[in-house]
């Protein structure tokens, strides 16, 4: 639950006063203008923010606890809000290591349930199949969507509870496109997705809410219907006439 | 008009580019004909266990003195990406650049200060490893930043995604992923201790003893091939320098050859 959550990089503010309530076990698609703040809100929403010079005011809740809060372990909070972003980036390892890699920072485990564990995160994004148990080849040797969908897999390993995606397929082909939104929707029966997308097509086609940024504010949220233009307010209309 | 510009433009760049050619594959030449036959000389057999030791304190002056710089200019450069201080940032790469004009042969005279005299390691090959490592400080590090910098950040950012600590990020995946240029600037700092003399002159000294052991070696005072081919040319014996030249060459083209092709 995000409350009266603002965000401003020295004296320009990027969000102002959003408050966004994100249901579990449901696609949440943020859509707006560039430059917005959608891909700041999702920063916020796993601190990451942290990382930048950003003034951060307002409180988002998770599970009972103040995400805001200094005292909340980012870390943590980061194994169980796991992220995907725009550009696939596997880790100059074999794709086994790169999906371990999330496991090993928060659990020792034996060599058989790591391995269990590794294919199981590359079995629900469709890889352990597509790659025939190689699993000890370079990651970067794979193709844009098989990385994109490791990325997704390397998030997944550590049992996120929310999975927050920044135009995830916005660099890969429409058959790789197809690929990860199947699994979206596929993941949205355990988890709270928040995924930010230019694609309206894509939002309508896997959206079960949708979240209108518009300069900074959440100008409206609602069920996807919003964007065939029903209720929607008068710059979510403009924005879909111009999109 | 302007096609005999053109013309005269390329002519002028064309001579230019064939005199620094000329040049340098004079230099390239005489060294090493000059070299290749004083390697077969008798005055060569006689010195071989002198170029013997003179190649093995190079080695092992090269080896301990990335032993201690690269690690460091890896920190700084890590430290240079990640923190926010920026006058801090600021203020360090002016030192760090301000100390790259510094001349070889100061650093010498502060290693022998610190190391040789101030700690008591007097003229070894500790002295010179630790003198050269401060040498090579200041350029590691810009290489190694540049490296980090050109690899891929987006690492960086999945790998804090995941809930890694800023520290296991930048050495655990983005290190990783600038591999190739920490190694080309290792290779590259490899070569300038190589090839270093006045430092070393300083620091080292000029011992000849062969070899015996690793580490007895290293407290050891021990010239290196620079240093030796100084000595040659001082004791008038040139052809036994071009020879240390010959060598000398061989190694840093090696390191060079290795430096390019990551």
């Amino acid at each position: 639950m995000v409350r009266n959550l603002s965000v401003s990089y020295g004296k320009t503010p990027v969000l102002q006063g959003v408050s966004l309530r994100i249901p579990d076990r449901c696609i949440t698609a943020l859509i707006g203008r560039s430059g917005c703040g959608k891909s700041t809100f999702l920063k916020c929403l796993n601190r990451l923010i942290d990382e930048e010079d950003a003034a951060v005011t307002g409180s988002i809740r998770f599970d009972g606890r103040e995400v805001l809060d200094p005292r909340c372990s980012a870390t943590d909070l980061r194994r169980r809000v796991g992220m995907v972003f725009q550009a696939p980036s596997p880790f100059c390892m074999s794709v086994f290591d790169n999906v371990a890699y999330g496991i090993r920072l928060h659990e020792r485990l034996p060599r058989r349930e790591l391995r269990r564990r590794v294919e199981e995160a590359l079995a629900a994004v469709g890889l352990l199949g597509e790659l025939g148990g190689r699993l000890r080849q370079g990651a970067r040797g794979l193709s844009g969507g098989q990385q994109q969908r490791l990325c997704i897999a390397r998030a997944l390993a550590v049992g996120p509870q929310v999975l927050l995606l920044d135009e995830p397929t916005s660099a890969l082909d429409p058959v790789s496109t197809v690929q990860v939104e199947r699994l979206l929707a596929a993941l949205s029966q355990r988890m709270a997705v928040v995924i930010v997308t230019h694609n309206l097509a894509q939002a309508r086609r896997i959206a079960q809410r949708v979240a209108f940024f518009g300069e900074g504010t959440l100008l409206q949220d609602g069920p996807p219907s919003l964007l065939s233009g029903a209720g929607a307010c008068r710059e979510l209309e403009r924005y879909l006439r111009d999109a | 008009m302007k096609r005999l510009q053109a013309l005269w433009r390329g002519a002028l760049l064309t001579a230019g580019a064939a005199a620094v050619c000329a040049g340098e594959g004079l230099l390239l030449l005489e060294t090493l004909r000059r070299g290749l036959a004083g390697l077969g000389s008798a005055s060569a057999r006689a010195a071989a266990p002198r170029f013997l030791a003179q190649t093995c304190n190079t080695l092992l002056l090269t080896g301990a003195a990335l032993f201690v710089s690269i690690p460091l200019a890896a920190g700084a450069a890590a430290w240079l990406l990640r923190t926010r201080r920026r006058r801090m940032r600021r203020a360090l790469l002016r030192c760090l650049s301000a100390l790259s004009g510094v001349p070889s042969a100061v650093y010498g005279l502060f290693g022998y200060l610190a190391f040789g005299s101030a700690i008591g390691l007097g003229y070894s090959l500790l002295t010179g490893a630790l003198t050269a490592a401060l040498l090579t400080l200041p350029p590691a590090v810009f290489l190694i930043r540049g490296a980090l910098l050109q690899a891929d950040g987006s690492v960086f950012r999945s790998a804090l995604a995941l809930g890694a600590s800023q520290e296991r990020a930048v050495f655990g995946v983005q290190f990783a992923a600038a591999r190739p240029g920490i190694e080309s600037a290792a290779y590259l700092a490899a070569s300038r201790i190589a090839a270093e003399s006045a430092a070393l002159l300083l620091t080292s000294g000029i011992g000849d003893a062969p070899p015996r052991g690793i580490v007895s070696q290293l407290f050891r005072s021990g010239a290196t091939l620079t240093v030796g081919l100084y000595q040659s040319v001082l004791e008038g014996e040139t052809a036994l320098a071009f020879s240390a030249g010959v060598l000398l060459m061989l190694f840093v083209s090696l390191l060079q050859a290795l430096a390019a092709g990551r």
